[in-house]
């Protein structure tokens, strides 16, 4: 796959990069250059440099340039993937686009804005939203991560149960392929069905297929507001009754999280929690969102749509202010399971909606059955549940475990048709099991259409589908 | 210490990452190269990793951040001390020298040639110049209404001393110390005079624990003697560097005689803004139509929570008082300033970029007469080093009527 590529930049490629990407647009120094090898996956390697475009026409120099040259590149903005998919594992030069990072455009009338790749997506959020504008998506890292990040991996997040994730919110994406082809796909209607949609094919592709230089991205109108609902419960299965309950009563919540017992201990560990600790087993925190006159008789429809499960203890907030604390206990999950095991091998599986139940069950007794900590936590709304399993990597046993854990909790999920990766994408951490999912056929046609975009495999090479 | 998860969650709240756009100044990129090693260590060289992890501001907004509890401020911090050098000697000349009188320094400063300062000590010097007599803004708020009878129910008994740091005694300056006796007499205060050096927190950020550890026992030794007063301070950064003498997993027996004493010290160290706390005033003739707040990135907290300078100024100035939705570094930074003052301008000018977009401000910062007010010392240095034409920057006490 890397066969064709360079294996290292020779003195006349730096002189190219000094010249294309003057000051402190290049970066060599080994100190400086470590973080741009590594990401939230917490896998690492060196790049060979790394370069800050400022603009489009540096992209369509270097990529001219990396395609003769056969140079890998490895595009990236903020780091905050999962799956390793901005780690140079297979050498290269890291593309950063923290300087592409203007909004060029937030039209009302449109229900559009065009951004920069490089551009923060909460900051984005913020600026839309005083035109009385949304753009839904919001992955857990939204104050951190970046648009053309969130693009790149088609980022899911917590409001995907109502609103969808990353793809239904592109309508198109400008992007620069090797040899310095300039592609648009898409456009800013809302509504486009002239040729392939190429649009669809770059969210989510990783990096692997172009550069991006501008995305055009829809916006709804802004909802009024808001209210939060969190629910304790004496046992998962009582929590997942509850969701449904809610389904049933024709609510269709903005989004409908759950924490399990392990997740709701490691949170316990780094804040103070409003649940009673003994008894908790399960966590239910939903939002709904509407017209502000709207929103306490939603609430009460909630609490009486999950009365019938039995919840230990039910916490209300109307209003951004009031829901924040609540949402904040569910982001921290994440990191606060590190409590419970310094390594982590972080998976996102997700299910058909209606195999949630028994997916989790599944998942806590290969926990046990390896004597592992098997965190599930995420998004019930969906069936996409992040399956976090902690260890130590300096015990061999354990880790050899912890490995093993991951693999049945493949298995299992494909038994019940589900998929590998519902957000993070497969980057190098599911990279070698994407054959487990994806037939002959189907990786086939794939390796035919980055063949399309990337002839010579330069675009961030052992990220795919092989 | 906890180790660095690499998550990102400090990315959102670094002035650096967000002036410069480059990532190797992030917070996670000096865990990254503070913690084990991820790299062959033949790759990295010392040196480099040292000089590029302390270019760091202290500012402390990542390890609010932190899930983890991972505290870079504390990283640089030791990496600095384990790397004297030049840089750090300077500046250990500066602030245990010419520290103690900063208005000294900025009185020579200002009789200082330009040609005559090395280039890398430009910012640093024409912030001192900002803190040099007659600098000051003139006063025009009279306080009207101050909360004596709360102030009285809790602390009657407690003989009060204020805290003045290195900044707050110099000529400038001088109508900070002398504003805020002023204040606490008229809250019916008993105050006692105490002779204080310097808090400290620069010197522990500038890598000279040693240092850092003198200053503090003296200081210490001056409150035992004056029989462990309540201290009322007025500077953020120095409420801040105080509370850290007892801060929380710190082995408090190392300055204080006991656990009780390095308890009576964190509850009788006061942000004098929280003493005054729903204070009302009026403004008089000469006040400027724009008043812009400058949150430090140590704002001092009320017990509640919340700004104490802002929930303060806020209650004397009303609609008049215009802060940013969200508060940004001014880019002084410990000593960010005098080791790379050229990333201190960038965070400073995005800083002024933030003000200028408080809400209610327009375009008016430049066009009107303007002052910005803030509470912090290292602020109002920055500040007024990197301030647009016609805006003055000051403390807030400066602003305050005697009558």
């Amino acid at each position: 796959m890397t066969g064709n590529l360079v294996s290292a930049l020779t003195p006349a490629h730096l002189r190219f990069l000094e010249g294309l990407f003057p000051g402190e647009g290049l970066v060599t120094d080994p100190a400086a250059m470590a973080v741009y090898g590594a990401d939230s996956s917490r896998r690492s390697a060196m790049p060979w440099a790394v370069v800050r475009p400022k603009g489009e026409e540096q992209i369509v120099e270097l990529l001219k340039w990396a395609d003769a040259e056969r140079v890998p590149l490895v595009p990236r903005s903020r780091g905050t993937g999962m799956s390793g998919g901005a780690v140079p594992a297979f050498g290269g030069i890291v593309v950063s686009c923290l300087w592409m990072n203007r909004v060029l455009d937030v039209d009302a009338d449109d229900f559009a804005a065009e951004v920069e790749p490089g551009v923060v997506t909460a900051e984005f959020q913020a600026l839309v939203q005083k035109h009385r504008l949304f753009y839904p998506p919001d992955p857990a890292s939204i104050k951190m991560s970046s648009l053309g990040g969130n693009v790149a991996t088609c980022a899911g997040g917590m409001r995907a149960v109502k609103y969808g994730v990353t793809r239904e919110y592109v309508l198109g994406v400008r992007a620069v392929l090797p040899g310095g082809r300039i592609v648009n796909a898409g456009g800013r209607t809302h509504k486009n069905v002239v040729g392939l949609d190429l649009t669809r094919l770059f969210t989510g592709s990783c990096g692997t297929l172009g550069v991006f230089t501008k995305l055009t991205l829809k916006l709804l109108p802004l909802p009024e507001s808001s209210a939060t609902v969190l629910a304790a419960f004496p046992s998962l299965h009582d929590c997942l009754a509850g969701a449904r309950g809610v389904f049933r009563a024709g609510i269709l919540p903005t989004a409908m999280e759950f924490l399990d017992a392990k997740a709701c201990w490691a949170i316990s560990q780094i804040r103070e929690v409003p649940w009673p600790k003994d008894t908790t087993q399960a966590v239910l925190v939903l939002k709904v969102d509407g017209g502000r006159e709207t929103m306490a008789a939603e609430l009460s429809r909630l609490e009486r749509a999950l009365a019938p499960s039995g919840p230990l203890c039910l916490f209300q907030g109307l209003g951004p202010e009031e829901e924040e604390p609540l949402w904040e206990l569910r982001r921290l999950v994440s990191p606060a399971g590190f409590h419970l095991g310094v390594d982590k091998l972080g998976e996102d599986v997700a299910v058909p909606r209606g195999k949630t139940a028994q997916a989790v069950d599944g998942f806590q007794a290969i926990g046990r059955e390896f004597d592992t900590h098997v965190v599930c936590y995420g998004h019930l709304g969906d069936g996409n549940t992040h399956v976090n399993i902690f260890y130590d990597a300096k015990d061999p046993d354990q880790a050899a475990r912890a490995v093993k854990c991951k693999e049945a909790v493949f298995r299992l999920t494909l038994s019940l048709g589900g998929t590998l990766s519902g957000e993070h994408g497969t980057g190098i951490t599911k990279g070698p099991y994407v054959s487990w999912q994806l037939g002959e056929n189907e990786r086939a046609v794939m390796a035919g259409i980055k063949n399309v975009f990337d002839p010579n495999g330069i675009l961030n090479p052992g990220k795919g589908w092989s | 210490m906890a180790e660095c998860v690499l998550c990102g969650c400090c990315l959102a709240g670094c002035p650096l990452l967000a002036a410069t756009g480059r990532e190797e100044l992030s917070p996670r990129a000096k865990a990254l190269l503070a913690g084990p090693s991820k790299w062959d260590a033949a790759l990295l060289r010392e040196t480099d990793v040292a000089a590029l992890t302390t270019l760091c501001l202290a500012c402390g907004r990542c390890e609010k951040l932190c899930p983890q509890g991972v505290k870079v401020p504390q990283l640089v911090a030791a990496m600095r001390a384990a790397h004297p050098d030049f840089r750090q000697w300077l500046w250990k000349q500066w602030i245990t020298r010419l520290g103690p009188c900063w208005s000294l320094a900025a009185r020579g400063a200002a009789l200082l040639p330009e040609s005559f300062v090395p280039a890398s000590l430009g910012l640093a010097l024409k912030g001192l110049k900002g803190l040099r007599p007659g600098g000051g803004l003139d006063p025009w708020l009279r306080v009207t209404d101050l909360p004596e009878a709360a102030f009285a129910a809790k602390y009657a008994d407690h003989e009060v001393a204020v805290f003045d740091g290195c900044v707050g005694r110099g000529p400038r300056a001088s109508s900070w110390g002398e504003n805020a006796r002023y204040l606490l007499r008229e809250l019916g205060a008993r105050l006692i005079d105490v002779k204080f050096g310097c808090c400290g927190s620069t010197l522990g950020v500038a890598g000279l624990p040693g240092e850092q550890r003198d200053t503090r026992r003296a200081n210490i030794d001056a409150w035992r003697s004056a029989g462990r007063p309540l201290l009322a301070v007025y500077c953020a950064t120095c409420v801040k560097g105080l509370s850290d003498y007892a801060a929380p997993g710190t082995d408090v027996t190392e300055l204080f005689a006991d656990a009780a004493e390095a308890e009576l010290w964190t509850r009788g160290m006061m942000p004098l803004s929280a003493l005054l706390a729903g204070a009302r005033g009026r403004v008089t003739s000469g006040a400027p139509d724009v008043v812009g707040y400058h949150q430090p990135c140590h704002a001092a907290q009320l017990p509640g929570g919340g700004d104490a300078d802002q929930a303060l100024l806020h209650g004397l100035l009303n609609s008049r008082l215009r802060a940013p939705e969200k508060s940004a570094c001014c880019g002084f930074g410990g000593i960010l300033q005098l080791t790379a003052p050229d990333l201190s301008t960038r965070v400073g000018a995005a800083c002024w970029a933030n003000l200028e977009g408080a809400p209610g401000s327009g375009d008016a910062l430049e066009a009107a007469p303007a002052s910005v007010l803030t509470g912090c010392s290292g602020c109002v240095m920055q500040l007024s080093a990197t301030a647009p034409a016609g805006v003055r920057v000051g403390h807030w006490l400066e602003v305050i009527r005697r009558d």
